[in-house]
């Protein structure tokens, strides 16, 4: 009780500061948005140093059966989520990437990026317009710890202050509905919402509150491409600081598992994509002067060299609708087939092949002209697709939170029948550098499944697929008792980019799909 | 000659077949400064003018007869008033001319890739059976007489593609009468196009060297981005340096240049043709762009018309490039090859330059400039430029002004490659037609040294040039 009286006191300090600018006139506008239903009802935004959470979360000593009480000390000296700000500060400005950082703001206007919402959103945690800089932009706040707690967790008031009496039964019988809904504490064990909190910064979030959205001036002005993500293979890079189900005592809420997150990734990414390329086109046809948003495009379908025998397979491949027209990218497709396997076991053939048509659809209406605006009306291949992916997200999701598992009885023997059939299909599909990397991230994570004798014998092909599509997320291991993360990291950070983007540019599908043959051969003899 | 041939390795697709069928006659037509239509005819066959309604097409073995233009051997041609008829046009053209096997390349694997690309997964038509493809690669029709007149297919770029329809003109042209007639009026009432005036001659070989859109006789030749993206070679075109690689197969007759005959000395052709073809073409650029933004059809915004490298730049870790004042990040650099080079022709009309580089830029540069707005700006923009470089060309080249084109070139910046390739390629350009004309009278150690400059960057992006892949004779 002490420590949650404490906690109050200093969320309280905090708050004086924002109360102050509040009554100076400054307001908070609430953010307008459609998934209003689907937000907590009496959750009060404010911001959130990672400060607030040590002195119980690098505590050891006092492990819970639900909670490693590790979380701080983990996210401070091993989460690369750390450093995520530290580009923007003075300190980090003489590193590789902090130069970047500046030299971005200034092609961008931006004069100070510790208040510029589209930046922090990402790199620290996301600010509501119209919340007074003050509020968050001060030491005491220490909003310059990066990516903190909060900004995956949730910043509201609410949970913070009842999480203190953990095993207070009045909050430890919330399920992760219910703390969401009440008190605007993310449900981060739920595989689709942490996909959707993973895929939120790292594809984009269309709620515009938050300020997450890159947009091409923001990628010309100097930011790296983001690269495709899977959020099994991310979360299984982040250092952990949670436990998983089986490290838990029965009873406890259970924690997603990699197939999990395998079964959710594509389909959630698909989601976000399809709705931002949505949004940035209401954008753009309510301010034409604006013109339309580049970066939802495949950053690949323009930014290739030209001519000579290394871009040829470009032109070799099937692509759907006119040739020459900005696409969707194409990667967040390859992992669909899990999602509708786990959804639906039964049904999933049928339901893919409908997928896919609509699919093929949407990519004939985006290729109809430049820049194109799919139609949204009903009947529509945009709409019946977005319908379609919405109703199996929330099948899965339902499935979650009755259940407490995606996995079902067959799940292991799934997983190898989807992997080999991904391998299988690669031969025909458009096999670009990001879908070869959710190839080979599935085909790694669902090694984790196999036994020890079958993963030896995969285990060269592995480092091939390693060496042509860079599946590691991270230049070099941290030393987990080493100090934190510091600039050097960011060095590490430019490094892996610069190993990144090398790969793209010399991609060759052919190489990759040798590799998966042979995997195969070895597989199946 | 190698060193201009290596450098345009990337654009020299076909050139353009060009006769000059009449001889010199002791009579000059009647000349205006102001309307190509003479005032009255010489001799006025009113009764033998066909129908021009109608094209009336007869294919390329209706010239080729031996005594006709079917003969063989070359003239030497001498720099003063040419004009002589050769009587082997034909021959030259069949043997020599690129522009015969437009048709025939349309067979070759570049062409398979395309036409496999162009459908997007849908039906597959094959390129040698695509109007979008033959309107340039062969005879240029109507849709109808493409139906009806599929024999001339076969012909490719052949003699009426540049000429005209000759069913409007052949028996007259073998007449007496007809060599007494002015090249306009044989352009006005038998449709034998005016290929001697320097401006209708660029105009001609711009129609499938850039493309042109809402000619009411004729198919839109438009060979867009969807192509490019199929696997066609972009275009890229300047006058001087595509006619220099041309097989000729006629001796140019310099009076008629222009409406003035104010040109004598055909050893300056080089440097003419680069002046008004360089106008022409930006005017015709935008003209195409003009149509692009007016059709329903065609994709708008057309990326063809920006440069390539804009987008087409592999992403690298490179530290980030700080951006000039007023430069927004993410816009494609557009109209750079077809406006590239201007400003010492337009420095005279202060207005256009600033129009060129100030709104009218910011407005097509914005991702998707809106079709109405663009169409418009387009249309006005290009006049003036069509104006101009009718006006400049019928006053002519003077050697002070030849000089002072050439200081401009060799003073212009160095930008860094990729980018810059549309620019260094104008520059590289108008120095070569500058050091070939009159005899190298104006080649100096400066400027040979900026031509191999140029030459080299261009050649070190050899490997990323826009058109590289294209290599099919």
């Amino acid at each position: 009780m002490t420590k949650k009286l404490h906690i109050m006191k200093s969320i309280n300090s905090t708050y004086v500061i924002f109360r102050m600018s509040f009554l100076l006139g400054l307001f908070l506008c609430t953010a307008a948005s459609g998934q209003a239903q689907e937000k907590p009802t009496s959750a009060t935004p404010f911001v959130f140093g990672a400060k607030h959470c040590t002195g119980c979360h690098d505590q050891p000593a006092k492990q819970t059966d639900n909670c490693r009480m590790v979380e701080w000390m983990t996210w401070n000296h091993l989460d690369r989520h750390r450093i995520a700000f530290d580009w923007f500060s003075e300190a980090g400005r003489a590193s590789t990437a902090g130069k970047r950082a500046h030299a971005m703001a200034e092609n961008l206007g931006i004069r100070n990026l510790a208040t510029a919402r589209e930046c922090i959103g990402c790199h620290a945690f996301p600010v509501e317009p119209g919340t007074p800089t003050a509020y968050y932009d001060n030491p005491l706040e220490r909003a310059r710890e990066g990516v903190t707690c909060v900004a995956c967790h949730g910043g509201s008031k609410q949970w913070v202050v009842e999480h203190v009496a953990a095993a207070d039964p009045a909050w430890k019988n919330l399920s992760g509905q219910e703390r969401w809904l009440k008190l605007g504490m993310v449900d981060l064990k739920n595989p689709v919402t942490q996909a959707r909190a993973c895929i939120s910064c790292h594809v984009g979030d269309t709620d515009e509150s938050k300020g997450r959205k890159i947009t091409h001036e923001i990628y010309a002005a100097g930011h790296p491409p983001l690269p495709g993500i899977e959020v099994a293979a991310f979360v299984a890079e982040e250092p952990r600081h949670w436990l998983n189900s089986s490290e838990k005592k029965p009873g406890n809420r259970p924690s997603a598992s990699s197939a999990e997150l395998l079964a959710v990734s594509g389909l959630v990414t698909l989601q976000t994509q399809l709705a931002l390329f949505e949004k940035s086109h209401q954008a753009h046809t309510a301010k034409p002067d604006n013109g339309p948003e580049i970066a939802v495009y495949d950053c690949y379908a323009c930014h290739h060299s030209l001519g000579g025998q290394q871009s040829r397979w470009r032109q070799s491949r099937t692509l759907t609708g006119a040739p020459g027209r900005p696409r969707l990218p194409q990667w967040p497709r390859v992992l669909v087939r899990y999602s509708l396997i786990t959804a639906d076991p039964a049904n999933w053939q049928a339901n893919e092949a409908q997928l896919m048509k609509l699919l093929a659809g949407v990519d004939k209406e985006i290729a109809a002209s430049p820049y194109a605006l799919p139609s949204t009306v009903e009947g529509s291949a945009f709409n019946d697709a977005r319908q379609f992916i919405a109703a199996q997200l929330r099948r899965l999701e339902d499935q979650w939170n009755k259940a407490g598992t995606l996995k079902s009885a067959n799940e292991k023997a799934n997983l190898a029948a989807f992997v080999q059939s991904i391998i299988n299909d690669t031969n025909s599909a458009s096999l670009d550098y990001d879908t070869a990397r959710q190839v080979a991230w599935a085909i790694r994570g669902s090694a984790g499944y196999l036994s020890k004798d079958q993963n030896e014998l995969i285990r060269e092909e592995l480092a091939r697929l390693d060496a042509l599509a860079g599946l590691s997320l991270r230049a070099q291991k941290h030393n987990p008792t080493g100090p934190p993360p510091t600039v050097s990291d960011q060095q590490a950070v430019t490094e892996l980019l610069a190993q990144r983007l090398k790969l793209v540019n010399q991609w060759q599908p052919d190489q990759f799909r040798q590799v998966l043959a042979d995997l195969v051969k070895k597989i199946s003899q | 000659m190698g060193t201009l041939r290596a450098a345009l390795a990337v654009t020299a697709c076909a050139g353009v077949v060009l006769c000059i069928l009449q001889s010199v006659m002791a009579q000059e037509p009647p000349r205006s400064p102001v309307s190509i239509i003479p005032a009255a005819l010489p001799v006025s066959p009113a009764e033998s003018i066909p129908d021009t309604g109608k094209a009336q097409y007869t294919g390329t073995g209706s010239c080729s007869a031996v005594a006709c233009h079917g003969g063989v051997g070359r003239k030497e041609c001498a720099d003063g008033n040419g004009g002589e008829i050769w009587r082997s046009e034909y021959t030259v053209w069949i043997t020599d001319d690129p522009h015969s096997r437009a048709y025939s390349v349309l067979f070759n694997d570049t062409a398979k890739t395309i036409a496999r690309n162009m459908a997007g997964g849908g039906k597959m038509i094959e390129a040698w059976q695509d109007v979008r493809c033959l309107a340039c690669h062969s005879l240029p029709r109507s849709e109808a007489e493409f139906a009806t007149t599929e024999k001339f297919n076969a012909d490719g770029v052949g003699c009426e593609s540049c000429h005209g329809p000759a069913g409007n003109w052949l028996n007259e042209h073998t007449t007496a009468s007809w060599k007494l007639l002015d090249p306009a009026t044989k352009e006005q009432s038998y449709q034998f196009r005016n290929t001697k005036n320097l401006v209708s001659r660029t105009e001609t070989c711009l129609g499938c060297h850039l493309g042109k859109r809402g000619d009411a006789d004729l198919v839109d030749r438009d060979m867009n981005h969807d192509m490019v993206a199929a696997g066609h070679p972009r275009l890229n075109f300047e006058m001087a340096a595509f006619s220099d690689l041309h097989p000729n197969h006629w001796c140019e007759k310099p009076k008629q240049w222009n409406e003035t005959g104010t040109a004598t000395d055909a050893s300056f052709r080089n440097a003419w043709l680069w002046a008004t073809g360089k106008l022409v073409t930006a005017a015709a650029g935008l003209e195409l762009s003009a149509a692009r933004a007016d059709s329903k059809i065609a994709p708008w915004p057309e990326f063809s018309e920006t440069n390539c490298y804009s987008c087409h730049q592999a992403l690298t870790a490179d530290p980030v490039r700080l951006k000039k004042p007023g430069e927004l990040p993410g816009r494609p650099a557009w109209g750079t090859w077809f406006l590239t080079g201007l400003d010492s022709l337009t420095s005279e009309k202060p207005e256009l330059t600033t129009e060129l580089d100030g709104n009218f830029r910011k407005l097509m540069q914005s991702p998707l400039p809106p079709r109405a707005r663009a169409t418009e700006s387009c249309r006005l923009l290009a006049k003036s430029l069509r104006d101009l470089a009718i006006e400049r060309n019928n006053r002519g080249l003077i050697d002070a002004e030849m000089q002072l084109i050439i200081t401009r070139a060799l003073n212009q910046p160095i930008d860094p490659l990729p980018k810059a390739w549309d620019k260094d390629a104008q520059n590289f350009l108008i120095l070569s037609a500058m050091a070939r004309t009159h005899r190298g009278k104006y080649l100096s150690p400066a400027l040979s040294r900026q031509i191999d400059l140029l030459k080299s960057r261009l050649q070190s992006q050899s490997e990323v040039a826009p058109a590289q892949n294209n290599s099919n004779k």
